[in-house]
């Protein structure tokens, strides 16, 4: 019996059909293992337990469509890496903007500064660092360019004078250098 | 129709979502009972074989759409079946070796425990045997003899090399030879 078995099986197995064995076979696997090992099933068990296994299984997870086909292992981090980009682009360009009204100040004082007779209260407004450049140009632009041109003044005066008549020759001096000094 | 198309046209079946159950269904018609005996030689109890089954159905119906293809349907569910007996045994703690002298035997215990096993004197001859054989003897002979695989099958299943697997099956077969000899002329 077991011989004939045996020599069934390997018939089957020389055939190529190792896949898919038939009905005859599970027989021969029941009884075998009945036959050699004492190993027997509940009646039924088979299809029982085929109804048991099926009940059992998951429920199979609808495939979710992601963008541009991506996992979200691999989105997430995308995702997150563009938007730091982002937001480092944006804060950037704040910060930028931030430094240019700054200088866009201090150029206004500065020019102001130049205009201001108002010496005290424009360097109130400069920075330290930028303190002995607005000295250099206040003494330039004030006080020697004032200097120069008050001596040119002086100088036109006297020319002036000598083509003065000796009679209106000490009210022309007193307005020339009245003008002279006010303006 | 040939069987590697049959196969072929099964897993492209298991793999589509919509075909999925139902071919799962004829997965189990044509796989279970095989995969059941090749459980239930390792964990040797019915309950235990029932639940491993289970669980390896579940692993196949999970894993399905990861199989790559590299060895047969077949060989890879007979290797998630048998790998999930060693962690079944592993987990519950249950010694594989089958040693019918050794009263604190698990195996012994559990089988002759089990009102699935009818085994008469012979066959309690014939499990005291086996298990005198080191365990990789006793899978490779349980899977050639009983299951029916080849030896390439097996070497897949216990990733393991045919020559090695070969060396261990004759091996196994001589001593069951001699064993059964011994205890005739004993008997006589």
């Amino acid at each position: 019996m077991a011989k004939t078995n045996k020599n069934n099986k390997n018939h089957m197995e020389q055939s190529g059909n190792r896949f898919l064995k038939d009905d005859i076979h599970k027989k021969e696997l029941a009884q075998e293992h009945k036959e050699y090992l004492g190993m027997d099933v509940p009646d039924n068990y088979f299809s029982d337990s085929k109804d048991r296994i099926l009940s059992s299984l998951p429920s199979e997870n609808v495939q979710k469509h992601t963008v541009f086909g991506l996992k979200p292992y691999i989105a997430y981090p995308l995702a997150a890496s563009f938007l730091i980009l982002v937001g480092i682009f944006v804060w950037l360009r704040n910060d930028t903007k931030a430094i240019d009204p700054t200088i866009t100040n201090t150029e206004t004082i500065q020019s102001l500064a130049v205009d201001s007779d108002d010496f005290l209260v424009t360097s109130l407004l400069v920075e330290d660092d930028n303190l002995d450049a607005f000295l250099d140009d206040f003494i330039v632009n004030e006080i020697l360019v004032e200097a120069e041109l008050s001596e040119q003044q002086l100088e036109n005066i006297f020319i002036n004078s000598l083509f003065v008549e000796d009679s209106l020759i000490n009210s022309y001096i007193d307005a020339s250098l009245i003008e002279n000094i006010i303006f | 129709m040939k069987s590697g198309r049959r196969e072929s046209d099964l897993i492209k079946k298991l793999k589509n979502p919509k075909l999925k159950n139902e071919a799962f269904k004829d997965l189990l018609d044509l796989y279970q009972e095989r995969l059941y005996w090749h459980i239930r030689k390792i964990v040797v109890t019915h309950d235990n074989a029932n639940d491993v089954l289970q669980n390896t159905f579940i692993k196949i119906y999970k894993g399905i759409n990861n199989f790559k293809e590299q060895s047969s349907l077949h060989t890879w569910m007979y290797r998630i079946a048998y790998n999930e007996s060693i962690r079944f045994l592993d987990t519950n703690k249950i010694k594989p070796s089958l040693n019918l002298n050794d009263s604190n035997s698990d195996y012994l215990n559990n089988l002759t425990q089990d009102v699935y096993f009818d085994g008469d004197e012979i066959q309690l001859k014939l499990h005291s045997i086996i298990s005198k054989l080191s365990e990789k003897q006793q899978r490779v002979f349980q899977m050639k003899y009983f299951d029916d695989l080849s030896f390439r099958e097996i070497s897949e299943i216990l990733e393991v090399s045919d020559n090695t697997l070969k060396s261990s099956y004759y091996s196994a077969v001589k001593t069951i030879e001699e064993e059964i000899i011994a205890d005739t002329l004993q008997t006589n």
